[in-house]
Protein backbone atom coordinates (compact mmCIF):
# COMPACT_ATOMS: atom_id res chain seq x y z
CA UNK A 1 0.00 0.00 0.00
CA UNK A 2 3.06 2.43 0.99
CA UNK A 3 4.04 2.14 -3.28
CA UNK A 4 0.37 3.44 -3.55
CA UNK A 5 0.42 6.24 -1.84
CA UNK A 6 3.96 7.40 -3.05
CA UNK A 7 2.43 6.69 -6.61
CA UNK A 8 -0.48 8.62 -5.93
CA UNK A 9 1.43 11.67 -4.07
CA UNK A 10 2.46 13.26 -7.16
CA UNK A 11 0.44 15.31 -9.71
CA UNK A 12 1.92 14.19 -12.80
CA UNK A 13 1.38 10.41 -12.07
CA UNK A 14 -2.06 11.52 -11.30
CA UNK A 15 -1.88 13.30 -14.54
CA UNK A 16 -0.57 10.03 -16.16
CA UNK A 17 -3.57 7.51 -15.06
CA UNK A 18 -6.10 10.61 -15.66
CA UNK A 19 -4.67 9.98 -19.30
CA UNK A 20 -5.11 6.42 -19.53
CA UNK A 21 -8.45 6.71 -17.92
CA UNK A 22 -9.95 7.34 -21.15
CA UNK A 23 -7.75 4.77 -23.46
CA UNK A 24 -4.46 2.98 -23.51
CA UNK A 25 -1.31 5.14 -24.54
CA UNK A 26 2.25 4.55 -25.88
CA UNK A 27 4.83 5.91 -24.13
CA UNK A 28 5.26 8.81 -27.13
CA UNK A 29 1.64 9.48 -26.90
CA UNK A 30 2.16 10.06 -22.87
CA UNK A 31 5.37 11.94 -23.45
CA UNK A 32 3.20 14.68 -25.52
CA UNK A 33 1.26 15.86 -22.73
CA UNK A 34 3.95 16.77 -20.24
CA UNK A 35 7.13 19.44 -20.50
CA UNK A 36 8.99 17.18 -18.83
CA UNK A 37 12.37 14.89 -20.18
CA UNK A 38 11.65 11.64 -21.27
CA UNK A 39 13.83 9.54 -18.82
CA UNK A 40 11.89 11.69 -15.83
CA UNK A 41 8.19 10.25 -17.26
CA UNK A 42 10.36 6.58 -17.51
CA UNK A 43 10.86 6.83 -14.21
CA UNK A 44 7.58 8.00 -13.51
CA UNK A 45 5.81 5.55 -15.19
CA UNK A 46 8.17 2.69 -13.40
CA UNK A 47 6.91 4.00 -10.18
CA UNK A 48 3.20 3.70 -11.34
CA UNK A 49 4.23 0.16 -12.75
CA UNK A 50 5.57 -1.22 -9.60
CA UNK A 51 2.57 0.05 -7.72
CA UNK A 52 0.39 -2.13 -9.53
CA UNK A 53 -0.99 1.05 -10.62
CA UNK A 54 -0.56 0.36 -14.91
CA UNK A 55 0.31 -2.36 -16.95
CA UNK A 56 3.00 -2.22 -19.97
CA UNK A 57 2.57 -4.60 -23.21
CA UNK A 58 5.21 -4.50 -25.69
CA UNK A 59 3.75 -4.73 -29.19
CA UNK A 60 6.90 -5.15 -31.31
CA UNK A 61 8.54 -1.48 -31.03
CA UNK A 62 6.08 0.33 -28.84
CA UNK A 63 4.61 -0.23 -25.59
CA UNK A 64 1.62 0.50 -24.66
CA UNK A 65 0.57 1.61 -21.23
CA UNK A 66 -3.03 0.61 -19.10
CA UNK A 67 -4.68 1.59 -16.44
CA UNK A 68 -4.98 -1.16 -13.76
CA UNK A 69 -6.99 0.82 -10.93
CA UNK A 70 -8.88 -1.47 -8.25
CA UNK A 71 -12.18 1.31 -7.37
CA UNK A 72 -10.36 1.58 -3.59
CA UNK A 73 -7.20 3.04 -5.67
CA UNK A 74 -9.51 4.63 -8.19
CA UNK A 75 -10.99 6.52 -4.82
CA UNK A 76 -7.89 7.54 -3.49
CA UNK A 77 -6.86 9.29 -6.53
CA UNK A 78 -10.01 10.99 -6.91
CA UNK A 79 -9.40 12.42 -2.87
CA UNK A 80 -5.41 13.27 -4.10
CA UNK A 81 -6.45 15.40 -6.69
CA UNK A 82 -9.70 17.04 -4.80
CA UNK A 83 -6.90 17.43 -2.01
CA UNK A 84 -4.36 18.13 -4.11
CA UNK A 85 -1.87 16.13 -2.30
CA UNK A 86 2.04 16.97 -3.63
CA UNK A 87 1.36 20.43 -5.04
CA UNK A 88 3.05 22.50 -2.94
CA UNK A 89 0.75 25.72 -0.92
CA UNK A 90 1.82 28.42 -3.02
CA UNK A 91 0.82 26.34 -6.17
CA UNK A 92 -2.53 25.55 -4.55
CA UNK A 93 -3.02 29.68 -3.50
CA UNK A 94 -2.22 30.35 -7.29
CA UNK A 95 -4.24 27.69 -8.36
CA UNK A 96 -7.07 29.40 -6.62
CA UNK A 97 -6.42 32.70 -7.76
CA UNK A 98 -6.73 31.37 -11.38
CA UNK A 99 -2.89 31.83 -12.09
CA UNK A 100 -0.79 29.22 -13.59
CA UNK A 101 1.83 26.94 -10.45
CA UNK B 1 -13.43 -20.10 -14.23
CA UNK B 2 -12.98 -21.99 -11.12
CA UNK B 3 -10.00 -24.29 -10.35
CA UNK B 4 -10.02 -27.84 -9.53
CA UNK B 5 -9.38 -27.32 -5.71
CA UNK B 6 -12.03 -24.27 -5.37
CA UNK B 7 -14.43 -27.18 -7.87
CA UNK B 8 -13.74 -29.90 -5.10
CA UNK B 9 -13.99 -28.25 -2.21
CA UNK B 10 -17.13 -26.62 -2.80
CA UNK B 11 -18.72 -30.14 -4.55
CA UNK B 12 -17.41 -31.13 -0.81
CA UNK B 13 -19.52 -28.25 0.80
CA UNK B 14 -22.89 -28.86 -1.37
CA UNK B 15 -22.36 -32.52 -0.26
CA UNK B 16 -21.71 -32.03 3.31
CA UNK B 17 -24.83 -29.64 3.71
CA UNK B 18 -27.26 -31.73 1.52
CA UNK B 19 -26.54 -34.98 3.50
CA UNK B 20 -26.83 -32.98 7.01
CA UNK B 21 -30.58 -31.76 5.46
CA UNK B 22 -31.28 -35.03 4.23
CA UNK B 23 -30.27 -36.98 7.71
CA UNK B 24 -32.24 -34.01 9.33
CA UNK B 25 -35.13 -34.58 7.03
CA UNK B 26 -35.28 -37.82 7.81
CA UNK B 27 -35.48 -38.03 11.62
CA UNK B 28 -38.60 -35.44 11.18
CA UNK B 29 -42.20 -36.94 11.07
CA UNK B 30 -43.50 -34.68 8.92
CA UNK B 31 -40.08 -33.81 5.98
CA UNK B 32 -42.32 -30.66 4.76
CA UNK B 33 -41.72 -28.76 7.52
CA UNK B 34 -39.08 -28.74 10.44
CA UNK B 35 -38.85 -26.79 13.63
CA UNK B 36 -36.53 -24.00 14.55
CA UNK B 37 -36.03 -23.54 18.05
CA UNK B 38 -36.21 -19.61 19.86
CA UNK B 39 -34.15 -18.65 22.75
CA UNK B 40 -36.67 -19.36 24.88
CA UNK B 41 -36.94 -23.31 23.47
CA UNK B 42 -39.82 -22.71 22.15
CA UNK B 43 -40.36 -24.22 18.32
CA UNK B 44 -41.92 -22.37 15.06
CA UNK B 45 -42.39 -24.89 12.01
CA UNK B 46 -41.06 -23.57 9.42
CA UNK B 47 -40.99 -25.17 5.40
CA UNK B 48 -38.50 -26.97 4.58
CA UNK B 49 -38.05 -25.70 1.67
CA UNK B 50 -35.60 -22.52 3.66
CA UNK B 51 -33.15 -25.80 4.30
CA UNK B 52 -32.12 -26.04 0.55
CA UNK B 53 -31.82 -21.73 -0.50
CA UNK B 54 -28.09 -22.06 0.80
CA UNK B 55 -27.20 -24.91 -1.19
CA UNK B 56 -29.35 -23.43 -4.17
CA UNK B 57 -27.08 -19.93 -3.77
CA UNK B 58 -23.81 -22.18 -3.65
CA UNK B 59 -25.18 -24.30 -6.70
CA UNK B 60 -26.23 -21.25 -8.40
CA UNK B 61 -23.01 -18.96 -7.87
CA UNK B 62 -20.71 -21.91 -8.67
CA UNK B 63 -22.23 -23.09 -11.81
CA UNK B 64 -22.22 -19.53 -12.83
CA UNK B 65 -18.63 -18.67 -12.53
CA UNK B 66 -17.69 -22.44 -14.19
CA UNK B 67 -20.07 -21.72 -17.10
CA UNK B 68 -18.56 -18.67 -17.98
CA UNK B 69 -15.76 -19.86 -18.73
CA UNK B 70 -17.45 -21.18 -21.97
CA UNK B 71 -18.74 -17.86 -22.93
CA UNK B 72 -15.30 -16.66 -23.59
CA UNK B 73 -12.21 -16.43 -26.12
CA UNK B 74 -8.97 -18.96 -25.21
CA UNK B 75 -6.46 -16.51 -23.24
CA UNK B 76 -4.51 -18.43 -20.83
CA UNK B 77 -2.76 -15.27 -19.04
CA UNK B 78 -6.44 -13.66 -18.87
CA UNK B 79 -8.18 -16.73 -17.63
CA UNK B 80 -5.52 -17.68 -14.65
CA UNK B 81 -6.06 -14.36 -13.20
CA UNK B 82 -9.56 -14.86 -13.61
CA UNK B 83 -9.77 -18.21 -12.22
CA UNK B 84 -7.46 -17.38 -9.38
CA UNK B 85 -10.19 -14.45 -8.69
CA UNK B 86 -13.01 -16.89 -9.19
CA UNK B 87 -11.66 -19.75 -7.07
CA UNK B 88 -11.22 -17.37 -4.06
CA UNK B 89 -14.70 -16.16 -4.20
CA UNK B 90 -16.38 -19.67 -4.38
CA UNK B 91 -14.66 -20.78 -1.45
CA UNK B 92 -15.32 -18.18 0.86
CA UNK B 93 -18.93 -18.05 -0.48
CA UNK B 94 -19.10 -21.82 0.08
CA UNK B 95 -17.82 -21.23 3.54
CA UNK B 96 -20.10 -19.14 4.19
CA UNK B 97 -23.50 -20.86 2.99
CA UNK B 98 -22.03 -23.82 5.05
CA UNK B 99 -22.30 -22.22 7.92
CA UNK B 100 -25.48 -20.50 7.52
CA UNK B 101 -27.14 -24.02 6.60
CA UNK B 102 -25.33 -25.40 10.09
CA UNK B 103 -26.69 -22.99 12.09
CA UNK B 104 -29.64 -23.08 10.59
CA UNK B 105 -30.18 -27.75 11.24
CA UNK B 106 -28.21 -27.02 14.70
CA UNK B 107 -31.23 -24.49 15.53
CA UNK B 108 -33.57 -27.21 14.66
CA UNK B 109 -32.24 -29.55 16.63
CA UNK B 110 -32.54 -27.44 19.82
CA UNK B 111 -28.68 -26.69 19.64
CA UNK B 112 -26.70 -23.95 19.56
CA UNK B 113 -29.55 -21.51 21.07
CA UNK B 114 -27.07 -18.83 22.72
CA UNK B 115 -26.30 -17.52 19.75
CA UNK B 116 -28.92 -14.85 18.71
CA UNK B 117 -30.16 -15.76 14.78
CA UNK B 118 -30.32 -12.16 14.50
CA UNK B 119 -26.98 -11.19 15.36
CA UNK B 120 -26.17 -14.13 13.49
CA UNK B 121 -28.31 -13.09 10.24
CA UNK B 122 -26.35 -9.98 10.53
CA UNK B 123 -23.07 -11.60 10.31
CA UNK B 124 -23.93 -13.55 7.61
CA UNK B 125 -24.94 -10.45 5.50
CA UNK B 126 -22.06 -8.58 6.62
CA UNK B 127 -19.50 -11.31 5.79
CA UNK B 128 -21.25 -11.97 2.16
CA UNK B 129 -21.18 -8.01 1.46
CA UNK B 130 -17.22 -7.94 2.69
CA UNK B 131 -16.90 -10.37 -0.28
CA UNK B 132 -19.40 -8.22 -2.62
CA UNK B 133 -16.45 -5.63 -1.91
CA UNK B 134 -13.39 -7.29 -1.61
CA UNK B 135 -14.05 -8.77 -4.99
CA UNK B 136 -15.31 -5.84 -6.71
CA UNK B 137 -12.76 -4.13 -5.54
CA UNK B 138 -10.18 -6.45 -7.34
CA UNK B 139 -12.09 -6.81 -10.56
CA UNK B 140 -11.16 -3.83 -12.44
CA UNK B 141 -7.32 -4.91 -12.17
CA UNK B 142 -8.12 -7.95 -13.78
CA UNK B 143 -7.33 -8.72 -17.84
CA UNK B 144 -10.15 -7.82 -19.79
CA UNK B 145 -12.08 -10.98 -21.40
CA UNK B 146 -13.32 -11.08 -24.73
CA UNK B 147 -16.53 -13.02 -25.69
CA UNK B 148 -16.79 -15.87 -27.92
CA UNK B 149 -19.81 -13.82 -29.35
CA UNK B 150 -18.32 -10.69 -31.14
CA UNK B 151 -21.71 -8.74 -31.29
CA UNK B 152 -21.27 -8.67 -27.08
CA UNK B 153 -17.62 -7.37 -26.87
CA UNK B 154 -16.81 -3.15 -26.62
CA UNK B 155 -13.47 -2.41 -27.36
CA UNK B 156 -10.82 -2.71 -24.92
CA UNK B 157 -10.84 1.10 -23.34
CA UNK B 158 -14.55 1.17 -23.51
CA UNK B 159 -14.42 -2.78 -21.71
CA UNK B 160 -12.24 -1.70 -19.19
CA UNK B 161 -14.84 1.52 -18.91
CA UNK B 162 -17.36 -1.10 -18.42
CA UNK B 163 -15.45 -3.45 -15.85
CA UNK B 164 -14.58 -0.33 -13.79
CA UNK B 165 -17.93 1.12 -13.88
CA UNK B 166 -19.64 -1.82 -12.74
CA UNK B 167 -17.11 -2.72 -9.90
CA UNK B 168 -18.00 0.92 -8.44
CA UNK B 169 -21.39 0.04 -8.75
CA UNK B 170 -20.93 -3.77 -6.44
CA UNK B 171 -18.68 -1.83 -4.01
CA UNK B 172 -21.32 0.64 -3.56
CA UNK B 173 -23.79 -1.82 -3.12
CA UNK B 174 -21.98 -3.95 -0.90
CA UNK B 175 -21.29 -0.64 1.06
CA UNK B 176 -25.19 -0.14 1.47
CA UNK B 177 -25.71 -4.16 2.44
CA UNK B 178 -23.33 -3.67 5.51
CA UNK B 179 -24.56 -0.42 6.68
CA UNK B 180 -28.63 -2.26 6.13
CA UNK B 181 -27.22 -5.26 7.95
CA UNK B 182 -25.93 -3.65 10.79
CA UNK B 183 -28.44 -0.73 11.46
CA UNK B 184 -32.19 -2.28 10.01
CA UNK B 185 -33.32 -3.34 13.56
CA UNK B 186 -34.97 -6.88 12.23
CA UNK B 187 -32.49 -8.02 9.28
CA UNK B 188 -35.70 -9.98 7.70
CA UNK B 189 -37.20 -5.87 6.86
CA UNK B 190 -34.04 -5.32 5.34
CA UNK B 191 -33.92 -8.28 2.34
CA UNK B 192 -36.71 -6.11 0.26
CA UNK B 193 -34.25 -3.31 0.18
CA UNK B 194 -31.55 -5.68 -0.70
CA UNK B 195 -32.87 -7.39 -3.23
CA UNK B 196 -33.72 -3.48 -4.55
CA UNK B 197 -30.16 -2.47 -4.35
CA UNK B 198 -29.32 -6.16 -6.72
CA UNK B 199 -31.94 -4.79 -9.13
CA UNK B 200 -30.93 -1.62 -9.23
CA UNK B 201 -26.85 -2.77 -9.92
CA UNK B 202 -27.78 -5.30 -12.47
CA UNK B 203 -30.35 -2.40 -14.22
CA UNK B 204 -27.88 0.64 -14.29
CA UNK B 205 -25.14 -1.41 -15.40
CA UNK B 206 -27.40 -3.06 -18.11
CA UNK B 207 -27.86 0.79 -18.73
CA UNK B 208 -24.13 1.66 -19.03
CA UNK B 209 -22.91 -1.12 -21.50
CA UNK B 210 -25.75 -0.56 -23.90
CA UNK B 211 -25.07 3.42 -24.00
CA UNK B 212 -20.84 2.14 -24.56
CA UNK B 213 -21.89 -0.37 -27.39
CA UNK B 214 -24.41 2.37 -28.74
CA UNK B 215 -21.14 4.71 -28.71
CA UNK B 216 -18.90 2.10 -30.33
CA UNK B 217 -21.50 1.14 -32.82
CA UNK B 218 -21.31 4.98 -34.04
CA UNK B 219 -17.81 5.34 -34.25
Amino acid sequence: MDKVFKALSDPTRRRVLELLRKRPLTAGELAENFKIAKPTLSAHLATLKEADLIEAERQSTIIIYRLKLSVLEDALLAFADTVGVGIPLTGLTKAAKGQKP
Amino acid sequence: MIDRKASLISCALLVLMLAATAWRLALLPDWTHFPAFLPDKTAVMRSSFWLLVAPLCLVFVGGTLALNKQRIKESPDAIHSWTRWGSSLLIIYGVICAALQFFILARSLGLALAINPTNFGRAALVLLACLIVVSANYMPKLPLLQSRFTMLNLDPARGAQFVRFSARMLVLAGIAIIVIAVFVPQPSKGVPWIFSISAAVVVVSFLRRWQLSREYRDE
